[in-house]
């Protein structure tokens, strides 16, 4: 056996865990090599020395096991804690308000800045009633009840939202800024009224035409403000309803020229939407528009208004002069679906 | 003997001491959560987890929090013991390694457990002769001196020798809590006692 095999195998022979044929070799090498025979008497005398050195080793701590069992024991819930169960349900609960206040919160948006997120066709797709860039169809969609409800949540939104004079107002800005609608749905009305739902009430109709008749007269009375396109295609129809319109009615139609003696407002309008009084209403719209024949805004708005006092040619030419303002798209594709949906 | 009313005869006490659940029973109820059993394997391994710890760090303090920290990390880690190894010799393991990882993150403190070794066999030097016969003041000055010279050793060198001479574990024990070959752990004994001896002048003369 080579020195270098011994020197490997030295601590297993001093402990005599050598096997025996390996044990005797590296005796037989030993007695041959006076270095490795040197070498092993050291380890030996170290490895005796070491373990004469022993000292006892540590005694364990007495509370070793109550440290231990303090790391591994699991926590007991703090008082006032709840079961991961309820954390769960109060998460849910959390995010539902949550949402619920977002999505409150992007309607009253929706309201204040309507186009901004809506795609056209989404906005074409809305019907009759709903003021197209100001609408929330959930509102217009919910129970009368859950309409109410609806409404008075937003009333403080809505209270804020104001349009600015007229007077103050550059044109084409003003296009931008939509309209409070939420007065202008009739309150009565358990839904937003569709083409359909008007022609099914006659009656109303019927009252309202007599306002209508008398509605381009007020107007030439007013009459400071130049008659816009639309207003030509309006007074021909309106002409058509004066003729078939009772002459009891004369009275009302003068109660509502007076009232075109104020300050054509979008304000004025919905006041008059709210209380029911649409002609008025239609009334003002106009003007508007005629003032303003660059507020796409504005002809929407008078559409809707013609279509509620069922002035259908007049809505059409309110529709058609939206869609050609070079404006706001949304409003456009509005107007344009409105238009659509008319000529059916 | 009466234990709990029932009169237990004393050659019944070797049917109890049988009866005693082996380490992997209560390595299996702790697995299961039950702390008692864990409690018991703590109780069975303790002084051994002590041994390997306290000769790796002088300190009390912090051979406390080693084993602590050792069976707490084996508690945690039950799910990954696996049953072809004795659960002493995995428990052991861990005591080396987390040993190990504590000296090498203090160490600032384990310079100082050396110094306190050396103020020690300074101490032992300096103690009034004539309150000790000579005989028995040399004799504790060498196994200082040993202690000391163990101490300076490489890491991996001093954990052997530790537990081979220290401990008396055998060397294919160490090779299982160190997880190398027996040839590795004698090699590394041989080394040991190289150094050793290159330090030890005395051993010579022995």
């Amino acid at each position: 056996m080579l020195c270098f095999r011994t020197r490997k195998l030295i601590i297993p022979f001093i402990e005599g865990t050598l096997d025996q044929r390996r044990s005797d070799a590296v005796a037989r090498h030993i007695e041959n090599c006076p270095k490795c025979a040197e070498e092993v008497s050291l380890v030996r005398l170290a490895s005796k020395a070491v373990q004469e050195s022993r000292q006892p080793a540590m005694e364990p701590a007495t509370n070793i096991w109550a440290r231990i069992e303090r790391e591994i024991a699991p926590a007991p819930a703090p008082a006032g804690w709840l079961p991961r169960g309820m954390y769960l349900a109060g998460a849910a609960a959390a995010t539902a308000l949550v949402l619920f206040v977002v999505l409150t919160d992007s309607g009253v948006k929706e309201e204040r800045a309507p186009l901004a997120s809506k795609t056209p066709s989404k906005v074409a797709k809305l019907p009759f009633g709903t003021p197209a860039p100001d609408s929330a169809p959930s509102y217009y969609s919910a129970k009368p009840s859950e309409t109410k409800s609806a409404t008075k949540l937003r009333t403080p939104h809505n209270a804020h939202r104001f349009e600015p004079s007229p007077s103050h107002r550059k044109p084409f800005e003003v296009a931008k800024v939509p309209e409070a609608v939420t007065p202008s749905i009739p309150e009565p009305a358990p839904s937003a009224p569709t083409m359909g739902d008007m022609a099914d009430k006659p009656t109303l109709m019927e009252s309202e035409k007599v306002a209508i008749a008398s509605a381009p007269e007020a107007y030439e009375d007013a009459g400071g403000a130049p008659r816009a396109e639309a207003s030509n295609t309006m007074a021909k129809s309106m002409d058509a309803a004066a003729q078939s319109a009772p002459p009891a009615s004369i009275s009302t139609a003068r109660k509502s020229s007076a009232k075109d003696t104020e300050a054509p407002t979008p304000e004025l309008a919905k006041k008059y939407e709210q209380q029911g009084d649409y002609q008025a209403a239609a009334e003002v719209r106009r003007k508007l528009s005629a003032e303003y024949p660059n507020n796409q805004q504005y002809w929407v708005s008078l559409g809707d208004a013609e279509r509620r006092v069922e002035r259908i040619d007049a809505a059409k030419s309110a529709y058609k002069r939206a869609s050609e303002i070079k404006g706001d798209p949304d409003l456009k594709a509005v107007a344009e679906a409105r238009l659509k949906e008319l000529e059916k | 003997m009466n234990a709990g009313g029932i009169h237990i005869a004393p050659e019944d006490t070797a049917v109890v001491e049988k009866s005693l659940p082996t380490d992997s029973e209560l390595v299996q109820k702790a697995r299961d959560g039950d702390l008692s059993a864990y409690a018991a394997l703590v109780n069975r391994h303790t002084r051994a987890v002590y041994g390997i710890v306290s000769r790796m760090v002088a300190s009390r303090d912090d051979a406390d929090d080693i084993v602590q920290d050792v069976f707490v990390l084996a508690y945690k880690s039950l799910g990954k013991f696996r049953r072809d190894a004795a659960f002493s010799t995995w428990l052991h393991s861990i005591a080396v390694n987390t040993s190990i990882k504590h000296i090498r993150k203090m160490k600032i403190r384990q310079t100082t457990s050396i110094d306190e070794f050396e103020y020690l066999a300074d101490s032992v030097l300096m103690s009034p002769q004539e309150e000790t016969p000579p005989a028995l003041a040399e004799d504790a000055e060498r196994k200082n001196s040993v202690r000391i010279a163990v101490e300076k050793l490489p890491e991996k060198h001093r954990i052997v020798v530790s537990l081979r001479y220290f401990e008396d574990y055998s060397c294919e024990e160490i090779a299982r809590i160190l997880h190398c070959s027996v040839g590795t752990v004698w090699s590394r004994l041989h080394y040991a006692c190289k150094q050793l001896r290159g330090q030890l002048d005395w051993l010579e003369t022995t």
